[in-house]
């Protein structure tokens, strides 16, 4: 036999005992289906996370809701057609419903961001109306005592004793 | 009154009003918690959105109207999921002590974002 004949049989020896000994991965179209559905449901989820930290900040999330419910409605006809069996269906849905909520995450951080943006400067606005409007009142309230207490005590004196005769 | 009780008086005012307009101050501080329940409300309406003429006796080929809804008043925007499953009346319910749903497959579910203090109906048709 020859070198090359000996390395030929070689070769397919080893790889007919690597097809036995080896555990292969066979990505069947259903695995690639539910790992699809998988992928969008979890888009969806992290989207609304997202929509709700920009609604709490105080965005207006009515738009992106809308994108939500779009992708939720892509997704609950693909899970229709996985369970009716047609594989091909469920992939194309689950794919439309990740396109559209693909970039509602970003959207709803920008909002949140902004508007985080919006409120510290708010906040910022009021606290610091605030304290002026308490040392204003500090203040007045000082000065209208002083003003008072001078007059108070000014007619204390001006106050004369009356002496009144004993009609014993 | 004499004077020592007018600086008094005068002190208890100067606290008030400092504390009436430090007030929005305070408010962002330490923010009003709301401690009323949020809820969400559930219902099925027949054809004619009511809750008469419920489809209970139904036959193959046949078309029937239903309508399912939704309400959140939870106090932020909300994600729901309907299943909508069919049943005979051999077939399991729902475990009302466990509060476990039937186990029979879903025929379609419905997923929905629902803004606070809004709505959302669909129709139920295969």
């Amino acid at each position: 036999m020859s070198s090359w004949s000996k390395l030929l049989t070689a070769s397919a020896f080893i790889f007919l005992l690597l097809q036995v000994s080896i555990p292969w991965i066979n990505a069947s179209s259903e695995n690639l289906v539910t790992v699809s559905l998988t992928e969008a449901e979890e888009a969806l989820a992290s989207s609304y996370g997202a929509v709700l930290d920009a609604e709490q900040a105080g965005a207006n999330v009515s738009g992106l809701l809308d994108k939500l419910n779009l992708g939720g409605e892509y997704l609950s006809e693909a899970y229709f057609w996985y369970r009716s069996g047609d594989s091909e269906a469920a992939n194309h849905f689950a794919g439309l419903c990740r396109g559209v909520v693909g970039n509602v995450r970003n959207e709803a951080i920008e909002l949140m961001d902004a508007a985080q943006r919006v409120k510290d400067a708010e906040n910022s606005i009021t606290i610091f109306g605030s304290v002026v409007a308490v040392i204003v009142v500090v203040i007045s309230c000082f000065v209208s005592w002083s003003i008072f207490k001078r007059n108070y005590r000014r007619r204390v004196l001006e106050l004369r004793p009356e002496v009144v005769s004993d009609e014993s | 009154m004499n004077l020592e009780e007018y600086h008094s008086l005068f002190f208890v005012v100067t606290l008030g009003l400092a504390l009436v307009v430090a007030f929005p101050a305070l408010a962002i501080v330490k923010p009003f918690q709301n401690s009323s329940e949020g809820f969400s409300e559930f219902w099925l309406l027949g054809p004619d959105h009511t809750t008469d003429d419920y489809p209970f006796t139904v036959g193959a080929g046949e078309t029937y109207s239903v309508f399912v809804g939704l309400s959140n008043n939870i106090g932020d925007s909300g994600y729901y999921l309907v299943y909508v499953k069919f049943r005979n009346i051999t077939q399991s319910l729902p475990d009302i002590n466990s509060l476990e749903p039937s186990s029979l497959s879903p025929l379609y579910e419905f997923r929905c974002f629902i803004g606070d203090g809004e709505d959302w109906e669909s129709p139920v048709t295969e």
